[in-house]
């Protein structure tokens, strides 16, 4: 099978300030196909971050590798944070014209992308005038102008409220559907994990070992009242729960 | 031709007065106390000069000549522009130092313990003391000053620029380096816009100390600038002359002040404005 992005047995020891040291993940392997979106969830301080560290090169492994592979012989990464983490003295535009042309993307690619998270009126506004939700629409934006191989999204939705949130999932939907790079999503919402991902990988344990990988068989565009999707937030949240009594 | 009737030309005259109004309602009290203070000032010097009547306090009028006499005769043109020269100097050559300093001291633990004792040493330093060194050191040229007012400046400017650069966010750096940002995309996205504040005010502050060490050369060692034409008019005991030649360039330090610094800030920080409408 052809990847995007590729985890082979990597392993991670952080150092705490006491001098501690905190193993987070040992000998962990995980393979993204192309134009498939996984969601990681787990308990908080389990890794899942840390995984998108990894891809993002913010961290480097201590063992093992970390493949991003893309059509390119530099494969783009693309990454929306928990906070949207625009430059507040830059416009709207602007904000997204710099990671266009730092990718040396189509520049038309900007404009289209704000028309596309519906704030084209909103070009020459300052992050600061915006709303959280607003603020993280150009964020997707940002991610997606910059034609992605992969996707890196770290609960993209969690400090925003579910009205919002699920507006977002919705337009985060629409532009996978679209676009179809390969992605992580890291997220502690499970219903979320079900509704967007192609695959849900629940990691547990200290260090993290993957505790179950669960399929969602449903094509998009898909329905967030889908029956389905709640019967996976319920199979998940049992494997997460069961992970949890193993200590 | 066309032939404007009282009307209209009351309607163009309230259309106009109207932003006029606006803009003194606005002005007058950021500018009011200051008015007030200087107001003051010049009545409480009348009145001092009136009660002593001596040529140590010289009346308003004797000042106001004295300004007269120097502004008049380009005298001040000259000085200043020679002395405001020697600063420009020393303040380019102190934030080339201030840079490097700052640069390594926010990036580095070890240059930051490795440079702390110099600029603790050289925010203690009066600027006298760099004044008196340089004259020995390197004579009576435009070299003593501009190195003097380095020496005098580098330290605060390198603080300055040292804590601005520290208190970048590091999750603007993290996401500067996902997106792939160049290095001149950093430096016009990332860094110059995040340390602006900080930049500010080492600037300012580096351009009040770097006058001060820069008249103290002039005092000592040099034949033009202000510091030189202050004393002239000490050595001849001319209290007039001294305050008219303070004054003259305490107006063209506001005017920079008010002119320059205030008006690059205000540009480089619309965005804050912008983003609050």
């Amino acid at each position: 099978m052809s990847t995007s992005l590729r985890f082979d047995n990597v392993d991670k020891t952080f150092v705490r300030p006491g001098g501690e040291a905190e193993p987070v993940l040992r000998d962990f392997s995980l393979a993204v196909a192309p134009g498939e979106l996984v969601a990681i969830v787990g308990p908080s301080g389990i890794g899942k971050s840390t995984l998108l560290h990894l891809a993002a090169g913010l961290e480097t492994p201590d063992s093992g590798s970390v493949a991003v592979e893309g059509a390119r012989p530099q494969p783009r990464v693309g990454m929306v944070f928990q906070q949207a983490r625009l430059f507040d003295w830059l416009n709207v535009a602007d904000n997204i014209a710099v990671a266009v042309d730092a990718a040396s993307a189509d520049i038309k690619r900007a404009r289209q992308m704000l028309s596309a998270v519906g704030l084209a009126r909103h070009a020459h506004s300052y992050p600061l005038s915006l709303s959280g939700g607003q603020r993280q629409r150009v964020a997707l934006a940002r991610a997606f102008a910059i034609q992605p191989d992969i996707v890196l999204l770290d609960e993209p939705f969690s400090a925003l409220d579910e009205l919002t949130a699920r507006r977002l999932r919705l337009l985060l939907q629409d532009l996978w559907t679209e676009h179809r790079p390969s992605g992580l999503l890291v997220t502690h919402n499970t219903l979320e994990a079900a509704f967007l991902a192609d695959r849900v990988v629940v990691l547990a344990g200290k260090p993290a070992h993957i505790a179950r990988v669960i399929d969602v068989r449903r094509s998009r565009p898909r329905q967030a009242e889908d029956a389905q999707f709640f019967d996976l937030h319920r199979e998940i949240l049992a494997t997460l729960e069961h992970g949890a009594s193993w200590g | 031709m066309t032939v404007l009737s009282e009307r209209d030309l009351a309607r163009v005259s309230r259309r106009t007065a109207a932003p006029l109004r606006a803009a003194v309602a606005v002005l007058l009290p950021r500018l009011l106390p200051g008015v007030l203070f200087c107001l003051l000032l010049v009545a409480g010097w009348h009145v001092m000069a009136a009660r002593w009547r001596s040529p140590l306090i010289p009346d308003i009028d004797a000042i106001g000549a004295a300004v007269v006499d120097i502004v008049a005769s380009g005298d001040a043109a000259l000085q200043i522009g020679t002395t405001l020269g020697r600063i420009v100097l020393g303040l380019l050559l102190a934030f080339v130092v201030a840079l490097v300093v700052g640069l390594a001291s926010a990036r580095n633990r070890f240059a930051k313990a490795f440079f702390e004792p110099a600029l603790l040493l050289g925010l203690t330093v009066p600027g006298l003391v760099w004044a008196l060194l340089c004259v020995i050191w390197f004579g009576l040229s435009l070299k003593t000053s501009v190195i003097a007012i380095a020496l005098g400046i580098a330290p605060a400017l390198a603080v300055n620029l040292a804590q601005g650069l520290e208190a970048v966010d590091p999750q603007l750096i993290e996401t500067a380096h996902v997106y792939r940002l160049r290095f001149w995309q950093r430096l016009r996205v990332l860094w110059l816009p995040a340390i602006l504040p900080f930049l500010m005010a080492g600037m300012r502050l580096a351009f009040s100390l770097a006058w001060k060490v820069v008249v103290l050369v002039e005092v000592f060692g040099l034949s033009t600038g202000v510091g030189y034409a202050l004393n002239s008019a000490f050595i001849s005991q001319d209290v007039a002359a001294v305050l008219a030649w303070t004054l003259v360039f305490a107006l063209v330090v506001a005017a920079i002040e008010y002119g320059l610094f205030q008006v690059v800030e205000r540009r480089l920080t619309q965005w804050k404005r912008k983003a609050l409408v």
